[in-house]
């Protein structure tokens, strides 16, 4: 210790630690429902169904055979996340297992693990940004866009990515024509005809310049200045505990739809921040989504000390994050790392509508 | 080869290419046979084949004659006036 790291011992106090560690959110996530299997591979069986009416038959007659077809069974190898830090570069590593420290305390290991422990839950909160973006893709592309595998295209149908044009855009030149309702309106009817939603709530989740754009289309403020005829109730922003803001409720047609924004953002590989939510869209959801992230199993190596033929193997284990450490004798690095399989998958394909409403 | 308009918001195309709303690709950008496709189930728009712009008529001499004919006058008159002559 120099003499002046001696004097700060009393002339100096460490009041307050900020690391910026910022924990990603998960509003677009919380539309999908978590599972986990033991396997390399995940899949999701779709029927389809109809909404035909039964047609009266004749007594004595054969009555209307129904065939019932073949679900469809869609296959998919989740991309694989796997990121890893070197513990030695920790001071914490050194104070625990370097020179003079040949017998760990209880202490040292403690702050060890806090330090590891801090920098692996940086580790998983870029993952899960990774998750995040995975289910905006989803959600307003209808594709998973992969760096170092094949894109993941759910097959939306056009009338669920629909543009509205220059013509209808919410902008400026279109104040007096532009119906933020009667598309909103629309999107249910997507949502309740092809996509056979139950009930009469949507959550919309709208891009910023699109919530402010919304709100100042003269049909819009029209509908929300009827007096004794409450069709619009907008209020002051409330944010939820996974990120989404609620401002409000609106009617549309036979629906009641729940105005979201969700201002977060990521980095890019290019340094660059991005919204997932970009901000000319919308986007809605029945209530009640049928969307999954489904994580499958990652790679692990197993120490097999009684098989006569090999040391170790590689096993498939399940859960939705594994942790793994290794020491690389040639680098003479203790390595630490997260494996992660999932993919966001859109179950119900049709529940989901995309409307670009600004150029 | 066909060019289409993207009118969806998005389509896939060929070697992992995302194309968006207003991009105009042809067959090479997508997969084979999802030209075809996505036209039907309205992803796409097939635009027209690009015509040849059209050659500007070009006046014949005797229609720019025929202009600068007083209306009224004797075929006669018509010449001489050509001619720069008075009658």
């Amino acid at each position: 210790m120099t003499v002046q790291q001696a004097k700060q011992l009393y002339t100096q106090a460490l009041v307050a630690v900020y690391t910026d560690q910022t924990a990603p959110l998960s509003f677009l996530r919380s539309f999908f429902k978590d599972s986990t299997s033991d396997t390399k591979l995940v899949s999701v069986e779709v029927q389809r169904g109809t909404e035909k009416v039964a047609i009266d038959v004749v007594r004595g007659t054969n009555g209307n055979r129904n065939s019932i077809s073949r679900s469809t069974e869609r296959i998919i190898e989740p991309p694989m996340y796997d990121e890893f830090l070197d513990a030695t570069s920790l001071d914490a590593y050194d104070n625990y297992f370097g020179a003079g420290a040949s017998t760990p305390t209880a202490s040292t290991a403690a702050r060890f693990l806090n330090s590891a422990g801090s920098k692996l839950a940086l580790i998983r909160n870029k993952i899960e940004r990774a998750y995040e973006l995975q289910a905006s893709q989803a959600l307003f592309d209808g594709i998973v866009q992969l760096k170092n595998g094949d894109n993941i295209d759910y097959k939306r149908k056009a009338g669920s990515l629909v543009d509205l044009g220059a013509g209808s855009y919410w902008s400026a030149a279109n104040a007096a024509t532009a119906d933020p309702l009667a598309d909103f309106k629309n999107a249910g009817d997507f949502l309740r005809n092809v996509g056979k939603m139950r009930g009469g709530v949507l959550n919309v989740v709208l891009g910023g310049d699109a919530y402010a754009a919304m709100l100042q289309m003269d049909k819009f403020k029209e509908t929300s200045d009827l007096r004794r005829i409450d069709l619009v109730d907008i209020t002051g922003p409330v944010q939820n505990s996974v990120g989404g803001v609620l401002h409000g409720e609106v009617s549309a047609g036979n629906y009641k739809v729940r105005l979201w924004t969700y201002p977060e953002v990521y980095t890019d590989a290019n340094g660059d921040q991005q919204d997932y939510v970009p901000q000319n869209k919308f986007l809605a959801l029945p209530e009640m989504t049928n969307f999954n992230l489904a994580y499958a199993a990652t790679p692990v190596v197993m120490d097999l000390p009684t098989n006569s033929a090999f040391n170790s193997a590689v096993r498939q284990k399940k859960g939705k994050y594994n942790m793994y450490d290794y020491v690389d004798k040639r680098k003479a690095t203790h390595n630490m790392g997260l494996r992660s399989a999932g993919i966001a998958i859109l179950t119900a394909v049709d529940q989901v509508y995309t409307a670009q409403v600004l150029a | 080869m066909a060019k289409y308009k993207v009118k969806a918001l998005t389509i896939s195309g060929a070697g992992k290419k995302v194309f968006r709303a207003g991009n105009v690709v042809e067959d090479k950008d997508l997969v084979p046979g999802a030209g075809a496709k996505y036209v039907e189930s309205g992803h796409l728009e097939l635009l027209k084949s690009s015509k040849v712009a059209p050659v500007k008529e070009v006046k014949s001499e005797a229609k720019a004659e025929a202009k600068t004919e007083t209306k009224g006058a004797t075929k006669k008159e018509n010449i001489l006036k050509k001619v720069g002559k008075k009658k």
